[in-house]
């Protein structure tokens, strides 16, 4: 019956399956294999202090100055890693280590303007103003008369 | 009716113990950040449009802090790139309502 059959067609049942069936599974190239990829270790780390940088805008920005910092030297190294092999990791912790690095870097700009604004604003007005509400306001009454 | 009541209660209690701003206890000025606290209060009221006068970025930023646990468990297609675009808007939102605030005076 075996003729029977159209020349490329494969039988249904196939006790011994060849070598060659599997060979889809992996990728050439790739060292480690389509299914052994593993996440960037600090990827989730580094999303998590992003988001924390840009919450702790208060208090002078000090805060969001270190996380960002944190995250931004995590995120680093995180991308060195994955180009030193990019096949051992997967791509959605490398979108992610990007990510969140970039959310550091915008979160450290923007704690480190709000450093600038203080010492512009105790340049402006003195540090015994900043030490005084009452004081403040009126300097800034005698701003607006003006 | 209970769980309404300790919503309330949740809110009264968020209102008395905001954390106070070093910045604006010195000087009496608004700092970057300030009105956020008051921003997620109003909308835990369902104050939309107080919310968003109070600190436009509140709301944005509730929806990032929400987003992230979940990209981080479901691995979402494109959720990197929302989270990176999502924080754009935020850092463009505050630098605007502070340069809002302070070119009419209401700091």
């Amino acid at each position: 019956m075996s003729e029977d059959q159209f020349p490329g067609q494969e039988p249904e049942f196939t006790s011994n399956p060849k070598p060659s069936d599997f060979s889809n599974q992996t990728p050439p190239g790739a060292p480690y294999g389509q299914f052994g990829q593993i996440n960037l270790p600090n990827s989730t780390p580094v999303l998590i202090l992003g988001i924390l940088a840009i919450l702790s805008c208060c208090c002078y920005g000090v805060p969001g100055l270190i996380l960002g910092i944190i995250g931004l030297v995590l995120g680093n190294k995180d991308l060195a890693l994955y180009r030193s092999n990019p096949n051992a990791y997967t791509e959605s912790s490398y979108k992610n280590s990007k990510a969140g690095r970039i959310c550091s870097i915008i979160a450290l700009v923007l704690s480190a303007l709000y450093v600038l604004l203080m010492i512009a604003f105790i340049i402006f007005f003195g540090f015994a103003a900043l030490q005084d509400p009452q004081h403040m306001k009126e300097i800034l009454e005698g701003m607006g008369n003006q | 009716m209970p769980l309404l009541v300790t919503f309330l209660g949740l809110i009264n209690w968020l209102e008395a113990h905001f954390l106070a701003c070093p910045f604006k206890g010195h000087t009496g000025l608004d700092c970057p950040g300030c009105g956020f606290q008051r921003s997620i209060v109003a909308l835990l009221k369902g104050d939309v449009s107080h919310s968003f006068e109070l600190y436009p970025a509140s709301m944005p930023i509730i929806a990032l802090v929400l987003f992230v646990p979940a990209h981080i468990k479901y691995d979402f297609k494109n959720g990197a790139y929302l989270i990176k675009l999502n924080y754009g808007l935020i850092a463009a939102i505050i630098i605007l309502n502070y340069a809002y605030k302070t070119y009419t005076h209401n700091l």
